[in-house]
């Protein structure tokens, strides 16, 4: 392969790379990282309130028609 | 559909049927390879069948635990998270169950056709035309499935783990499409559309992806979802998950030239390759690191949660297999472990260490809860499996360690004339102890595994329905 063109395929990789990234993280601030976090924990009231114990964030209320006893 | 049903919140049956059916192509499929493992030391144990050649049977035990054991246990921890992390119920039950009845029905077209001998010789894509497309519908449905139920989610952000189930099942189908392309001259005789070099190319893009996808970015879903649940901890850095996600996903399906270093292969390619396949280091101890981190704060259940030992431990194989790998795929490295059992070693440290004890943590997590019991039936049974399958995995990876650099070793000494030192017989002589200890490594980690069945049988057996429904109903 022709060096250049083996140059432009490992940088169009990492460029790739940089910019999904960013887009990903852009707009996530720390608050929409920690409410993003504590999804898994947002179904289950008894260990959301546990958890809410021990890290001292709150956790994001479940919206009504969803709320589950789990 | 009866009112019961209707009041689920979420659909447990399909869940509860990929766990039980986890447990079973488990036992299978690491008998079938302890059975193997036997063979190498007692050669008679092929019973001079044809259909119980190691040839045959090696690819049959790779395809149970691959896509019986890990395919069962994926489908069954995403369907259960992504519903739990969207709170809403999967998109179809009928396409649910389609999903579950297909998959058992490609793993029992394998266990038939395996050992007639009806293979495509491709490493872990043996299964043969009829079923490979089979297979491909049953994915798509899975997909729908997923997918479907995503886009419903109540949530606004989709939760990390489900980013990784995601790119699993986007990348394996095309994975499999693309390597299963081929010309079919009857149901289960087909020839591939590729040949010599690019052929092997294709099958080692997806060899090498089978690991990093099948094997890895799904098992990462599962940790992003069981690891905080278990430790009751949200994940220690989110924005390091995004960043895990998206390096493993542009680095991975570049690493496959690795497995052809020294071969006809162009040599940009193989280096293109090993490059990509020591960058993967970087993002795969990124993982692993915000697992364990994870536990900040929270160490202390490790003396109690045998369940969080598992799923601990099972980062620590990660991590551990995830630097041999990028080691091995130098190519220095390569030219003395390649063809050898280091290679073997290798992938068991993270088919046993990593996937099969993230399996274990997520199932003893999710069994009580599907079934509607507060926990296990014995949390003591749990333990003593934690121990076999610690015993076994270690046991069957220093073995092969041993064996790999003596035949490694062996291979390419030379006398002063320039012919060989030793004949491959001689190598292999050498290594019969090693395989004794692996049998005896993989004896352990099935007997674990049993204990697993007789410990999920006695929970199962007794289930709550009420607290099950409970579980899965709405407020």
């Amino acid at each position: 392969m022709d060096d250049w063109l083996y140059a432009l395929y490992c940088l169009s990789g990492v460029l790739f790379f940089y910019l999904v990234t960013s887009a990903c993280l852009q707009r996530h601030t720390g608050e929409v990282d920690d409410q993003a976090s504590l999804i898994p924990f947002a179904d289950d009231p008894a260990v959301a309130r546990r958890v809410e114990a021990a890290t001292g964030k709150p956790v994001p209320a479940v919206a009504p028609d969803a709320a589950l006893k789990a | 559909m009866s009112t019961h049903q209707q009041a689920q919140a979420y659909n447990y049956k399909v869940v509860r049927q990929f766990v039980i059916m986890t447990v079973v192509w488990g036992i299978v499929g690491m008998a079938m390879g302890v059975w193997i493992a036997s063979q190498l030391v007692w050669p008679e144990l092929n019973l001079d069948l044809p259909w119980t050649s190691f040839g045959r049977l090696r690819p049959l035990h790779t395809s149970l635990v691959i896509f019986g054991f890990a395919g069962s246990a994926q489908f069954a921890a995403s369907y259960y998270a992504v519903q739990r992390t969207c709170q809403v119920r999967l998109f179809s039950d009928k396409l649910a169950a389609f999903t579950f009845w297909g998959w058992q029905a490609t793993i029992v077209i394998m266990l038939v056709s395996l050992p007639l001998g009806l293979t495509t010789t491709k490493e872990y894509a043996e299964i043969e035309f009829t079923g490979a497309v089979w297979m491909a519908i049953v994915w798509v449905a899975y997909g729908i499935v997923f997918f479907a139920t995503l886009m419903r989610r109540k949530a606004k952000h989709i939760y990390v783990g489900n980013w990784f189930f995601g790119a699993f099942i986007v990348v394996i189908a095309m994975l499999h499409v693309v390597n299963h392309l081929s010309i079919p001259v009857s149901w289960f005789k087909s020839y591939p559309v590729y040949s010599g070099a690019t052929d092997a190319m294709v099958q080692w893009w997806y060899g090498h992806n089978a690991v990093g996808f099948f094997l890895t970015t799904g098992f990462l879903g599962m940790m992003y979802y069981f690891v905080p649940k278990q430790v009751g901890r949200p994940v220690y850095s989110y924005r390091l998950s995004i960043v895990h996600f998206w390096a493993l996903i542009t680095l991975y399906i570049w690493a496959g030239p690795h497995h052809l270093h020294y071969t006809a292969l162009p040599d940009w390619a193989q280096s293109l390759g090993m490059a990509m396949s020591l960058i993967l280091l970087a993002p795969s101890w990124g993982g692993m690191i915000n697992g364990m981190m994870t536990l900040s704060g929270a160490w202390h259940k490790l003396r109690s949660d045998p369940i969080l030992r598992f799923l601990v431990l099972s980062l620590a194989f990660y991590g551990m297999s995830t630097f041999e790998g990028p080691m091995m795929a130098i190519k220095t490295v390569n030219a003395l472990s390649h063809y050898t059992d280091w290679t073997i070693g290798h992938v068991h440290a993270g088919a046993l260490g990593w996937v099969a004890m993230i399996t274990f943590g997520s199932l003893y997590h999710m069994i009580p809860k599907v079934f509607g019991r507060e926990q296990m039936y014995s949390v003591g049974l749990i333990n003593l499996h934690f121990w076999l399958a610690t015993i076994g995995t270690v046991l069957y990876i220093a073995s092969m360690w041993v064996n790999g650099i003596a035949q490694g070793l062996m291979w390419r000494a030379t006398n002063d004339d320039g012919t060989l030192t030793y004949s491959f017989v001689e190598a292999l002589v050498a290594s019969h102890p090693g395989f004794i200890v692996r049998f005896v490594g993989g004896v352990c980690f099935l007997s674990g595994m049993l204990l697993m069945a007789y410990n999920t049988w006695r929970t199962v057996r007794v289930a709550d329905e009420r607290l099950a429904l409970n579980n899965a109903s709405l407020a």
